[in-house]
């Protein structure tokens, strides 16, 4: 080394030793679980931070749409009120279809011995429910409208994955 | 992410197609980067450290600065010697913030010092003679002394990084090659 110090034989031995010895020393507890965890919960965070402004999204579309789909109903005739039968039976059947796939989803957290991390993000999954009641309102109206089938849906799906955000949440590392 | 990541081809790095993999989010990738480095990471902070739970937890700390800064390395050399670099840099800063946790405690001057060994000594039976005495160096210069002499830094990096005086950093190495010889010589006698 660079020391200009008096050089004593056994120090120089045991620095030069240290210092040509492959220092490895493995780590007596298992630490990639703590560091993986941080990163997805660095993730998880960034996803949160996104289902702010999708929700923001989601609500104002959902206004959007409720608002367009009421005044064109009133501007329609009263007798064009009358509802597909059939398609009110699918409605009927996509939001039974959905309430099942919710509770098949929690039943597998709760027996997997998990809980809901975020409880702020219940305010988020209470808005996303409230948006897919009122497209289906909306849908019970104008039942031929696609683009509210297709919000519907994307609703259901947008609930399932924030319940999964929630419930996967990883649990905390050990901090510095 | 990885675009300005590793244009160089001078180095034979094992490690770059790794990089290149966890640089565009890639866990699976920076767990196998985990794998290869993290061994030499602990050994560096434990020697840095002196104790065996805050070298592991400042271990943790240095992979996920990591993870979140690998875009920043640009293979102008090689992603060991980056990632020593880094380890030693969030090491430092980790210590640091534990050292003021410990001054809060108000376990300042000998006393910590004193705390230090007692948690080193239940740890020192992995330790080599020269680890062991290592750990009855106060802090920073242990610090400077691994880092320089150990490390191989030049003590202006040294000084750098440690937030200190190039002179400081020589006197400290100075000061802790005579206590070295001391307890040395107490050993053998």
């Amino acid at each position: 080394m660079t020391t200009p110090e008096k050089q004593t034989p056994k120090l120089d031995a045991l620095i030069q030793h240290a210092t040509e010895e492959n220092r490895e020393v493995t780590p007596p507890r298992d630490l990639w679980r703590g560091i993986e965890a941080s990163i997805s919960r660095g993730q998880v965070t960034l996803k949160r931070q996104s289902h702010h402004y999708w929700l923001w999204f989601t609500s104002a579309a959902a206004s959007l749409f409720v608002v367009a789909g009421i005044t064109l109903s009133l501007s329609m005739n009263s007798g064009s009120n009358a509802v597909n039968g059939q398609q009110l039976e699918l409605l009927t059947m996509v939001n039974q279809q959905h309430q099942q796939q919710r509770q098949i989803l929690l039943t597998n957290f709760e027996d997997a011995g998990l809980q809901p991390s975020f409880s702020e993000l219940q305010a988020e999954l209470d808005q996303l429910r409230s948006a897919a009641v009122q497209v289906t309102e909306q849908l019970r109206l104008d039942p031929d409208n696609s683009e509210l089938w297709q919000f519907l849906q994307w609703l259901h799906q947008q609930e399932l994955d924030l319940l999964k955000v929630m419930y996967q949440q990883p649990r905390t590392y050990q901090q510095v | 992410m990885t675009a300005q990541i590793l244009t160089s081809t001078q180095f034979d790095d094992p490690d770059i197609a790794l990089v290149k993999r966890a640089a565009g989010g890639d866990l699976e990738a920076f767990r196998d980067i985990y794998e290869r480095h993290h061994r030499h990471v602990y050994g560096l902070v434990l020697r840095l450290a002196a104790d065996q739970d805050a070298a592991q937890d400042v271990t943790q700390e240095v992979f996920i600065q990591l993870w979140k800064n690998l875009e920043r390395f640009r293979g102008e050399s090689k992603f060991s010697t980056w990632l020593h670099t880094v380890a030693t840099r969030v090491a430092i800063t980790e210590l640091r913030k534990q050292t003021k946790r410990l001054n809060k405690l108000q376990l300042a001057g000998d006393d910590q010092v004193q705390y230090e060994q007692q948690l080193v000594h239940e740890d020192s039976a992995d330790l080599n003679v020269l680890d062991q005495l290592l750990t009855r160096l106060p802090l920073q210069m242990r610090w400077v002394f691994v880092l320089h002499c150990l490390e191989g830094m030049r003590h202006e990096d040294v000084a750098d990084e440690l937030g200190i005086a190039v002179g400081t950093s020589k006197a400290q190495v100075h000061r802790a090659r005579g206590l070295l010889e001391e307890w040395l010589s107490y050993d053998n006698a």
